[in-house]
C-alpha cells in the first residue's frame, strides 16, 4: 500500500485526506458541543478543541488502518 | 521614526515570546524537513502574527488560502507563457491588479485572500522564469512553508496563554456606550451640534470596530457574541441621525427663552437620568418612559398647527432614543457576557442600519488599473534591462503596489517602507556576513536570534508601529535565505537587497506620476455619489430599505471625513441633515408608492420632485446647499394637504417625514403658516407665498 491517492492525477497523501475530513469532523463537533453549552464549563477552549481534534484523527487513522489491512 | 518609545509592558512581553518561539519552531520544522525556503515559514510567523487570538486566525486562514490559489495560477500560468515574457508580465500584472480590485469589494478579514492571491503569482512565477520545469515544486514548497509557518503561529498563539478578544471588546464597548450617553445628554440639553462635531470625527474609527466585530468570529472565547456585536454596531450607526434630529426638533419647540414646555422639559431630564443612571432596573424605567410618551403623544396627534406637528416629531424621536438605549443596555450584557450570551436577545428598536459598504468604483478601478500598470512596467523593465535576477524588484513593486493601492496620499508610508527596507537589508547583511558565519548549531541560531527578533514582535504589537515591524521582520529573516548549510553569496545577498530597496522606489515614483491627486479628488466625489443618491431615492429610481441607506451613507462618511481633514466638524450638522433627508425621503417614497391617488399622494409626490430636483442639480454643477422656495412651497403644501386628511397611520407617518425633511432642509425658514379654516377652502397657494 502506498500512502497516496491519485486525484486527477495528482497524488495527495491519505494523512491529508483524513487530516482535512478530521478537521471538517472537528467543525461539525463544535457546533453540537457549542448548542449543548459545553463551552461554559471549557477552561481553555482552545486546547479543548485541539485535543479532540486530535483523537478523531488518532480514531480514524487507526480505523482506517484497521479497515485497510 | 518613532517617537514616544515606552519599554513594553508584559502582555507585549509575552507576545513577543510567543511570536519568537513559533518562528524557531517553524524554521526549525522547516530545516529538519528539508524545505527548500526554511526562512518562508520564519517570515510567515511575522506576518500573521497579532497580540489577538481572533486576529492571527482569521488572517492565518485567509494567508493560507491565499496562497495556494496563487500558486495554483502559477503551475497554470508559466509553463504556458514563459517563452513570451511581455505576455507573461501582462497575465501577471491583470491578474495581480484584479484581484487587488476584489479585495477591495471585501472589507472582511477574507480580503486579505484576495489581495494575497494577487500577489503570490508574481512571488512565484517570476523567479521561476528562467526554469519553468520546476513551477510545480516551487509552488508546492511555499504553499507548505507558509502553512507550516501558519500552523505554529496559530497553535502557539491559541494554546499559550492565549490573549482573547474579550477584554479589548470589553474595553471598546465600555467607550462607545459612554460616548453615547455623553451625545445623547447633548442632543436632549441643546449641546446637540457639539455632539454631532464629535461623533462625525469618530465616524473613520467604525472601520476599525467592524475589523474587530470580523475577528470575533474567529475567537473561540468571543463567538458567542458575534451577533449581539452587529446589533450593537447597527444602533451605534443609527444613533447619529436620531440625535440630529432629536436635537434638531428639540430646538424647533424651544420657546424664544430656549426653554422648553413644562412637560416636555421633564421629559427629557428623566430621559436623561434614565441613560445616565447605570445599572438601575433598566427595563421597567424604559417601561415607564414609553408609557409617558405614549401619554403625550395622545394630546398631539389630532393637532396639525407647526408647533404640535414639531412635539408629536420631537416625542416620535424620544421614543426610539429609549428603545435604542434599551437595546444597547442589553446588548452591551450579552457582550461582557462573552461565552455566556443568549442567542437572541431581545430588542426594541425596528430601524437598525445594516453594514452596507458604499463603494466608489471608479476610484476602485483606478488604483487597481494602476497597480496593473505599475507592475507591468516593473516587469517592462526588468526584461529589457537583461537584470537576471530582477525578479526580485517587480516583486517588490507589485506587493508595495498592492499594499498602499487604496492610500490617497501613499508618498509618506512608501518613503517610510524604503527606509525600512534598507534597515531590514542592513539587519540581514550582518547576521549573513557578520553572526551567522560563527553559528554552527540551531540552539546557536536560536541565541544569536533572540534579541533581533524578540524586539520587532514589541513593535509589531503597538499599532503606531504594526507595519514598520512587520516590514524588517519580513525582509531582514527573507534576505538572509537562510539554509540548513551555511551558504553566503555575496552577489546573490546584494542582488536581493538593490532589487528590495529598488522596488520599494519604482513604487514611490509610479504612484507620484499616476495618483497625484490626494484626498479632494476622493472627497468630492464621495459628495457628488452621496447627492446622486438621494435624488435618485427622491424620484423613486432606486429603491433601498431604510437600513441600507442609513449603513451605506455613514460607510461614505466614514470614508468621507478623513479626506476632509479638518473641515468634516463645521460640517457635521449638514452632513447628518443629509442622512435624515434620504431617510425621510424613503419614508415618503414608500407612502406614494403603496397609496392610491389623492391630494395627499399628489402633494407628497411633487415634494419629492423637487427633493430629487435639488439634489440632482447639486451633484451635476455643486449647486447651493439650501434648495430654492419653491421646494419649502411644496412641503407647506403637502403639510396642509395632509391636515385635511382624515387621520390614521399614512397621515401621521406622512406628516412625520414632511416634518423631518422640511426641518433637514430648510431649519432655517419660519414656521409653517397656520392652516387656514377647514371650511374656508383657501387656495392651496397661499402659504407657499407666504412661505417664499
Amino acid at each position: 500500500m502506498t500512502g497516496d491517492l491519485p486525484i486527477f492525477g495528482i497524488f495527495v497523501p491519505k494523512a491529508l485526506l483524513l487530516a482535512l475530513t478530521s478537521y471538517g469532523a472537528l467543525l461539525l463537533c463544535k457546533k453540537v458541543l457549542a448548542r449543548l453549552g459545553v463551552y461554559h464549563a471549557v477552561w481553555h477552549p482552545a486546547l479543548f478543541d485541539l485535543s479532540i481534534y486530535i483523537l478523531i484523527f488518532s480514531g480514524s487513522a487507526k480505523a482506517a488502518q484497521w479497515y485497510l489491512t | 521614526m518613532i517617537s514616544g518609545f515606552s519599554l513594553p509592558n508584559q502582555r507585549e512581553w509575552i507576545f513577543s515570546a510567543k511570536t519568537f518561539a513559533a518562528s524557531m519552531l517553524a524554521l526549525y520544522i522547516a530545516l529538519k524537513a528539508g524545505l527548500p525556503r526554511p526562512y518562508w515559514a520564519m517570515a510567515t510567523v511575522f506576518i500573521v502574527a497579532n497580540p489577538l487570538a481572533g486576529a492571527t486566525r482569521s488572517k492565518a486562514l485567509y494567508r493560507a488560502l491565499g496562497t495556494v490559489f496563487g500558486a495554483t495560477a502559477a503551475i497554470v500560468v508559466v509553463p504556458l507563457f514563459v517563452n513570451q515574457p511581455v505576455i507573461l508580465s501582462a497575465i501577471v500584472a491583470t491578474w495581480t491588479g484584479g484581484l487587488l480590485f476584489l479585495s477591495f469589494l471585501d472589507r472582511t478579514p477574507r480580503a486579505y485572500m484576495f489581495m494575497l492571491s494577487g500577489y503570490s503569482l508574481p512571488l512565484i512565477a517570476l523567479p521561476l522564469v528562467g526554469d519553468p520545469a520546476s513551477v510545480f515544486d516551487v509552488a508546492l514548497a511555499r504553499s507548505q512553508e507558509i502553512i507550516l509557518g501558519i500552523t505554529c503561529t496559530s497553535l502557539v498563539s491559541a494554546l499559550v496563554l492565549p490573549q482573547s478578544l474579550g477584554p479589548v471588546v470589553a474595553a471598546r464597548v465600555d467607550d462607545w456606550m459612554k460616548d453615547s450617553r455623553g451625545w445623547i445628554r447633548g442632543a436632549l440639553t441643546g449641546k446637540g451640534e457639539d455632539s454631532l462635531r464629535e461623533i462625525v470625527a469618530l465616524a473613520p474609527d467604525v472601520r476599525a470596530v467592524d475589523q474587530l466585530i470580523s475577528q470575533l468570529r474567529y475567537d473561540p472565547e468571543m463567538t458567542a457574541v458575534v451577533r449581539a456585536a452587529h446589533e450593537l454596531r447597527g444602533r451605534l450607526v443609527m444613533l447619529p441621525a436620531l440625535v440630529s434630529s432629536l436635537s434638531d426638533r428639540l430646538a424647533g419647540i424651544r420657546g424664544d427663552d430656549g426653554k422648553l414646555s413644562a412637560e416636555m422639559t421633564v421629559l427629557c431630564w428623566e430621559i436623561e437620568a434614565w441613560v445616565m443612571s447605570n445599572g438601575t432596573p433598566h427595563a421597567q424605567g424604559s417601561r415607564r418612559l414609553f408609557a409617558k410618551i405614549a401619554q403625550l403623544r395622545g394630546r398631539y396627534d389630532e393637532k396639525s398647527d407647526w408647533s404640535s406637528l414639531l412635539t408629536e416629531s420631537a416625542l416620535a424621536r424620544l421614543a426610539d432614543l429609549v428603545s435604542l438605549w434599551t437595546d444597547m443596555v442589553t446588548l452591551e450584557g450579552e457582550i461582557l457576557a462573552g461565552r455566556k450570551a443568549r442567542w437572541t436577545p431581545p430588542l426594541q428598536l425596528a430601524n437598525v442600519a445594516a453594514n452596507v459598504p458604499h463603494y466608489d468604483f471608479g476610484m476602485m478601478a483606478f488604483a487597481a488599473g494602476s497597480a496593473i500598470l505599475g507592475v507591468f512596467a516593473a516587469s517592462l523593465i526588468w526584461i529589457f534591462s537583461g537584470w537576471d535576477q530582477g525578479a526580485g524588484f517587480v516583486l517588490i513593486a507589485a506587493v508595495s503596489g498592492s499594499f498602499f493601492a487604496t492610500a490617497d496620499n501613499p508618498l509618506p508610508l512608501l518613503k517610510q517602507m524604503t527606509l525600512v527596507t534598507i534597515l531590514g537589508c542592513l539587519i540581514a547583511g550582518i547576521y549573513v556576513f557578520a553572526v551567522l558565519p560563527q553559528v554552527t548549531t540551531f540552539a546557536g541560531l536560536v541565541v544569536v536570534f533572540a534579541p533581533v527578533y524578540l524586539a520587532l514582535p514589541i513593535l509589531i504589537a503597538r499599532p503606531q508601529t504594526a507595519f514598520i515591524g512587520l516590514l524588517l521582520a519580513v525582509n531582514s529573516a527573507t534576505l538572509m535565505t537562510l539554509q540548513e548549510v551555511y551558504s553566503a553569496d555575496f552577489t546573490r545577498f546584494v542582488n536581493g537587497a538593490i532589487a528590495a530597496i529598488l522596488g520599494a522606489l519604482f513604487t514611490m515614483v509610479w504612484m507620484i506620476l499616476t495618483r497625484p491627486f490626494g484626498a479632494a479628488l476622493a472627497a468630492r466625489r464621495l459628495e457628488r455619489q452621496g447627492w446622486r443618491e438621494i435624488a435618485e431615492l427622491a424620484a423613486g429610481r432606486r429603491g433601498d430599505a431604510t437600513a441600507v441607506f442609513a449603513g451605506r451613507f455613514f460607510d461614505r462618511t466614514s470614508q468621507l471625513v478623513p479626506r476632509l481633514a479638518g473641515a468634516a466638524p463645521q460640517r457635521s450638522a449638514e452632513i447628518f441633515a443629509e442622512m435624515r433627508v434620504g431617510i425621510n425621503v424613503l419614508e415618503l417614497r414608500r407612502l406614494v408608492d403603496h397609496r392610491t391617488a389623492g391630494a395627499m399622494t399628489e402633494a407628497i409626490r411633487a415634494v419629492l420632485d423637487a427633493v430629487a430636483d435639488h439634489f440632482r442639480r447639486r451633484a451635476e454643477t455643486g449647486g447651493p446647499a439650501t434648495p430654492d422656495g419653491r421646494a419649502l412651497g411644496q412641503i407647506d403644501t403637502a403639510l396642509l394637504a395632509i391636515a385635511r386628511h382624515p387621520a390614521d397611520t399614512d397621515r401621521q407617518k406622512a406628516a412625520q417625514a414632511l416634518v423631518g425633511l422640511r426641518r433637514a432642509l430648510f431649519a432655517e425658514a419660519p414656521p409653517l403658516a397656520p392652516a387656514p379654516e377647514p371650511d374656508a377652502r383657501a387656495p392651496l397657494s397661499t402659504p407657499a407665498a407666504a412661505a417664499a
